[in-house]
């Protein structure tokens, strides 16, 4: 089957849009302000017209690179092009400004190639069973299952989980707008004909990431200077070998955090970075431009797009906000990814696998020969480029179904998105509410029909009680005097453990 | 920069988010519950929303609660260096573009009118006549490559037919 994936995809047309989205991604990926979510719904509207495996080897390979790219502003510029990239400045810019700008785009190029393969190495081993596992999820599952993705992404996406919390409740209350499948009632269209039809994902999503991106962009101060000190940029080998095991564990760690609903590559960097800060000899040197750093983040960020994929093709619930875009195409492009995926269209895993290894080659082809070139994108003005930016926000989501009022939901969006930003909810939260909202309500009711009305009945079937423990737990661990208590009992008992060894 | 009293901007968002989650709920215990077809309170059209309503508001309580217990929240945004002025000169050429000139006139000409625009009024640092020249050249021929681009990939390759 995964010769089959490949040779669909080893023709003319694929690669050459293949590499068309590689440099776009890398682009995307590499300018502040551009995210690769931003990139991938502005994309998604664009690609509606290709053969379906062409659009999602298109939206699959602007994605590996987006999060590559922003490592690229990370070293030179001190600003991450994407948030997964925040941990690469750290070390990486010391290093440029040390005149190592060129070592560090390398190793960073090289970290993130390999963290690409292990995560679709372990996307490959995980996929298929876990896919056969979801077979025998139901709706109480299914509901849990909405519910822990809204809840865990608002938990670790932003700094302050309750308002993580409330962006991911608002998602899912946006998505109760429109007709409702079960019964056929409207809900919330207040006698507007549009809103019958609900509040389309992609408009909403280009508008609270595109839009609002925009004016944030417009309101910051001008960038800083670019480090034009490239140097060489190819690794030696046996310098990479060096870092062979924080690779080993960043791509483990990242596939995993990227398995996590909606936790994403940038809690995928971040962890990477701490477990090696923790596993390394010398932790002084993190922060201050440590290759072991450097090399850990961007391992970490790219294994987490494999791993945030696992739950969208087994489970229909996306691993990142990026994914949850890449799951709305699929959907547009109409493969159905969810637990029957197995029975419909197995082939479109391997046709993804197949994707990820030429989105690497993407990452080390133009990532090791673009250096000088991206010097001088980057060096683009955000006066220039933002009104483009917002042209194409306005006409993407246009194209789709050819309705003014999707560009009224953009802009509504981008307000919304834009002083929501300000005041610091997360919107990763909100995309993934909207996302998961119809499957959580949907599953819900039917969980009801089926146990007749009896509420224990979400409590009493193993997988469902075990989530729902996780999410009560979730809740809990938010409540300050319960958290003071469980770190004091934790403490105590640490302490109890340390004597006994002692002695 | 004076530091934004970020305790109180959570609490007025938590005001927000209760009367949004009460009005929600409300509205939800309004609709058609259609118990002629079978349905019971929970599986009625307007359960789901009734609890995310209720939910919104309890975590509107929470941030108020928060915040009137002294809780200062972390806003980065707000303790940026940055010009709320931009955003809102920003914001109102967009949703011009966006909400009256697009469907109004042909999309070409919105787009070539938009993006000269924003650069002009975001460019313009210098007022010398030869720098304000360059800048104007410069925005129109950005303005009109980018109509021209747009509207031919959009029109010609994409085959949408344009506002």
């Amino acid at each position: 089957m995964l010769a089959a994936a490949f040779a669909s995809l080893l023709n003319w047309e694929s690669l050459a849009l293949a590499a068309a989205a590689c440099l776009g991604g890398l682009i995307i990926g590499a300018l502040p302000g551009l995210t690769a979510t931003m990139g991938l719904a502005l994309l998604t509207t664009m690609t509606i017209h290709l053969s379906p495996t062409n659009a999602i080897l298109v939206l699959v390979c602007t994605y590996v690179l987006a999060i590559y790219g922003g490592s690229r502003t990370a070293i030179l510029l001190n600003i991450p092009g994407t948030p997964s990239s925040a941990a690469t400045a750290l070390d990486g810019n010391v290093l440029a400004r040390r005149g190592m700008a060129g070592q560090a785009m390398g190793m960073a190029t090289m970290g993130s190639a390999v963290g690409t393969l292990i995560g679709l190495f372990l996307l490959a081993l995980i996929t298929p069973p876990l896919g056969e596992f979801a077979l025998s999820f139901g709706a109480f599952e299914f509901f849990w299952l909405a519910l822990f993705g809204v809840l865990i992404s608002g938990n670790l996406s932003g700094t302050d989980p309750v308002k993580g919390w409330i962006a991911g409740i608002l998602g899912l209350l946006v998505s109760t707008i429109g007709r409702e499948t079960t019964f056929g009632v409207e809900r919330f269209t207040f006698g507007i004909t549009e809103l019958s039809g609900g509040i389309m994902l992609l408009p909403a999503m280009v508008g609270a990431f595109g839009f609002a991106e925009v004016l944030h962009v417009m309101r910051r101060k001008a960038k800083e200077a670019v480090v034009d000190n490239s140097g060489r940029t190819l690794p030696r080998f046996r310098e990479f070998l060096r870092y062979r095991w924080t690779v080993l564990r960043s791509g483990i760690l990242g596939t995993f955090t990227g398995l996590l609903p909606g936790v994403g590559e940038d809690v995928g960097a971040w962890s990477s970075y701490a477990v090696a800060k923790r596993f390394s000899k010398t932790p002084e040197e993190f922060g201050k431009g440590s290759l072991d750093g450097l090399v850990a983040a961007e391992t970490g960020n790219n294994a987490s797009v494999p791993g945030a994929m696992i739950p969208v093709l087994t489970l229909g619930i996306p691993g990142s906000g990026v994914a949850a875009v890449l799951m709305a195409a699929l959907i547009i492009h109409g493969a159905q990814p969810g637990p029957l995926l197995m029975v419909t269209s197995p082939q479109l895993i391997y046709d993804v696998i197949a994707m990820l290894v030429i989105a690497t080659f993407g990452i080390l082809i133009l990532g090791l020969s673009l250096t000088r070139a991206m010097v001088l994108i980057l060096r683009a003005k955000d006066v220039y480029l933002m009104p483009i930016i917002a042209v194409l926000c306005v006409i993407g989501p246009y194209a789709i179904q050819s309705r003014l009022f999707d560009i009224w939901v953009v802009v509504a969006f981008g307000v919304i998105g834009y002083f929501l930003r300000l005041l610091n909810y997360p919107m990763a939260p909100l995309v993934l509410g909207i996302v998961l909202g119809e499957l959580l309500d949907r599953n819900l009711r039917r969980s009801f029909v089926l146990a007749d009305g009896d509420w224990t009945a979400f409590f009493t079937r193993p997988i469902s009680a075990v989530v729902a423990a996780i999410i009560v737990l979730l809740l809990l661990s938010q409540i300050p005097f319960l958290r003071k208590g469980i770190g004091a009992l934790w403490g105590r008992l640490s302490r109890r453990t340390a004597a006994k060894t002692e002695s | 920069m004076k530091e934004p009293r970020n305790h109180m901007l959570d609490a007025l968002s938590g005001g927000g988010w209760i009367i949004l989650g009460g009005i929600f709920a409300i509205l939800s215990l309004q609709m058609d519950r259609r118990e002629h077809l079978g349905a019971t309170f929970f599986t009625a059209p307007g359960f789901v929303p009734f609890m995310l309503g209720l939910a919104l508001a309890f975590f509107g309580v929470v941030l108020v609660v928060r915040s009137l217990k002294g809780h200062v929240p972390e806003m980065p945004e707000l303790r940026m260096e940055a010009s709320g002025v931009r955003a809102l000169v920003a914001l109102g050429l967009m949703s011009v573009y966006a909400l009256v000139l697009v469907g109004r006139m042909p999309f070409w000409l919105a787009t070539f009118l938009f993006v000269s625009t924003f650069i002009v009024t975001f460019g313009v640092k210098d007022f010398r006549p030869r720098a304000v020249s360059v800048l104007l050249v410069k925005a129109m021929l950005t303005g009109a490559l980018t109509a021209a681009v747009v509207s031919f990939v959009f029109q010609e390759v994409f085959l949408v037919r344009l506002p």
